[in-house]
């Protein structure tokens, strides 16, 4: 079943430069997709414009078409602020690449992971108060009440992303969009992150669309790839065909690049 | 046995804290040694910066010594201290907030002479570095905000070459680049070390890029070096677990046989 749907999708900019040109792809529930880019590539942008949250100034046309269980069919382009409210958390939800912003500093973790499930499940007391330590639970925080009642800033990076992941999943979304979700933590954080997501993923059955600068950490998660240049999908396919054979000069540079750095780490074979 | 060559640049036995609190650093040895680039590698919070803080001379140690051509450092010896800005410099990590945006690139990259009382040929020496980091000859005249991520860096890496320092200190050079602009600005330090005789002290996270620039590596674990060693060997056949761990945990591509 189709789940989204893009189409044309063109993001301009305020004085007319084109951020996102003639972009088109669908997912399919529980899919991995990756969009692979350089910075100014519009991956960003384009996550933005499926979850109708495209910076004001921003002109977005094409068609951006959710057609999520239960939620009936929705084209964000054109759809009413209400209506995406109604979709957000539930069709769609996001995990953002820096979890001290995404964040609230003055509000202790547990209550931040408690607003979505008050909102969207109606829990109070008791109920809300094993909701949340369930949904921290599920994120694998070890000792969940300590978490619940700290601070953004008293935790590390890679709980407060385990964190963003619990709120982001407390709705139940049909796909969940990470945009660059590991870049701004530690390698071996971001290997523990990795593995988690892939986990939740699986046994949600969620679909992802997985945003990152990273050919090989997208590789990790993702089975099919998007490469964007300047706003242009210029490639798209499998991530072993992508990765391995790539067909647009811009790819197999950057495969050629990536490689390259691979390749350093290849100390048995040398 | 023949001689081994003096550490140009060393920490010896050092521990810092900040204040009163847990200390940053345990016992911390390296010496550098010319032409062996050197790779601090660990995670945030292992004290990486703080040990390149105290390598250049910008934060002492609580106890313990840096030593300068086997000298110890003394901030109030205006003359050493001037020799020692002169054969270490450094570049940092973000371009973006490392150049000043009112100033022509000539202005930034000429500083470290003008500091050091390095007066005469100055427009040269200027050029020769811009053009050494492959940037071309009218970048003097421009701005910072002109350039690119990765041309900015060529600029900070402009500026620490000028005055010909013997090191290099690098704190995550290139990890705020995209992955092609990265791969250049590694072949232009790789060039730099080379046609140079720079040595190259770097503060990275990324193994990747260790392994392409450096010879030797220490890793850093909450303070502590837990192995140390040629990099071939350490990131070959790591003997600590956390070396382990932190080889194990980066991403790797598929290989075309998969």
């Amino acid at each position: 079943m189709t789940l989204l749907t893009v189409t044309g999708l063109h993001v301009r900019s305020a004085e007319g430069r084109d951020l996102v040109s003639d972009v088109s792809f669908t997912l399919g529930a529980g899919e991995r997709l990756g969009l692979i880019g350089e910075s100014g590539s519009g991956k960003s942008m384009t996550a933005l414009a499926i979850m109708g949250l495209a910076p004001p100034g921003m002109t977005v046309s094409g068609g951006v078409v959710f057609d999520a269980p239960g939620l009936g069919r929705t084209d964000v382009v054109t759809a009413g602020e209400r209506r995406l409210t109604s979709l957000r958390g539930r069709a769609t939800s996001t995990v953002f690449q820096e979890p001290l912003t995404a964040l609230d500093p003055l509000m202790r973790v547990g209550r931040q992971v408690a607003e979505p499930l008050r909102r969207r499940r109606g829990l109070r007391g008791r109920a809300l108060h094993a909701a949340v330590r369930a949904a921290l639970e599920e994120v694998r925080l070890a000792d969940p009440d300590r978490i619940a009642r700290a601070y953004p800033h008293e935790i590390s990076g890679g709980q407060r992303q385990r964190v963003a992941i619990a709120m982001a999943l407390a709705c139940d979304p049909a796909l969940l969009i990470a945009d660059e979700p590991t870049t701004a933590l530690d390698v071996t954080v971001q290997a523990e992150v990795l593995t988690l997501l892939d986990g939740l993923v699986e046994e949600r059955g969620m679909a992802l669309l997985f945003i990152s600068h990273d050919l090989a950490v997208v590789s990790r998660i993702a089975e099919r790839v998007i490469v964007l240049k300047n706003g242009v999908a210029v490639e798209s396919g499998s991530v072993g065909e992508v990765v391995n054979a790539p067909r647009h000069p811009y790819t197999r540079e950057l495969v050629g690049s990536a490689r390259r750095l691979d390749g350093a780490l290849e100390w048995r074979t040398s | 046995m023949t001689q081994p060559t003096r550490p140009v640049l060393e920490v010896r036995g050092a521990h810092f804290a900040y204040g009163r609190s847990a200390p940053v650093l345990t016992d911390v040895s390296v010496a550098v040694t010319p032409g062996r680039s050197l790779a601090l590698v660990g995670e945030s919070g292992a004290g990486k910066t703080t040990l390149l803080r105290l390598l250049l001379g910008l934060a002492r140690p609580t106890s313990g010594q840096v030593l300068y051509e086997g000298k110890e450092l003394a901030p109030r010896d205006r003359a050493r201290m001037r020799e020692f800005r002169r054969g270490v410099q450094t570049v940092f990590q973000d371009p973006y907030s490392s150049l000043d945006p009112r100033q022509r690139v000539g202005r930034i990259v000429s500083e470290p002479l003008r500091s050091l009382g390095l007066r005469q040929d100055m427009a040269a020496r200027v050029a020769e570095a811009l053009r050494s980091v492959g940037l071309p000859e009218d970048a003097a005249s421009r701005y910072p905000q002109e350039f690119s991520g990765g041309q900015r860096q060529r600029i900070a890496i402009a500026r620490a070459i000028v005055c010909e320092p013997r090191v290099l200190l690098a704190d995550e050079p290139v990890s705020a680049l995209d992955v092609s602009t990265r791969v250049r600005v590694v072949d232009l330090l790789q060039e730099l070390r080379e046609t140079r005789a720079l040595t190259v002290v770097m503060v990275s996270h990324d193994l990747a890029v260790v392994a392409a620039l450096c010879q030797e590596v220490a890793v850093l674990e909450r303070g502590r070096i837990v192995e140390r060693g040629d990099t071939a060997q350490v990131l070959g056949a790591p003997r600590h677990p956390y070396t382990r761990r932190l080889i194990d945990s980066v991403p790797r591509l598929p290989s075309p046989a998969s």
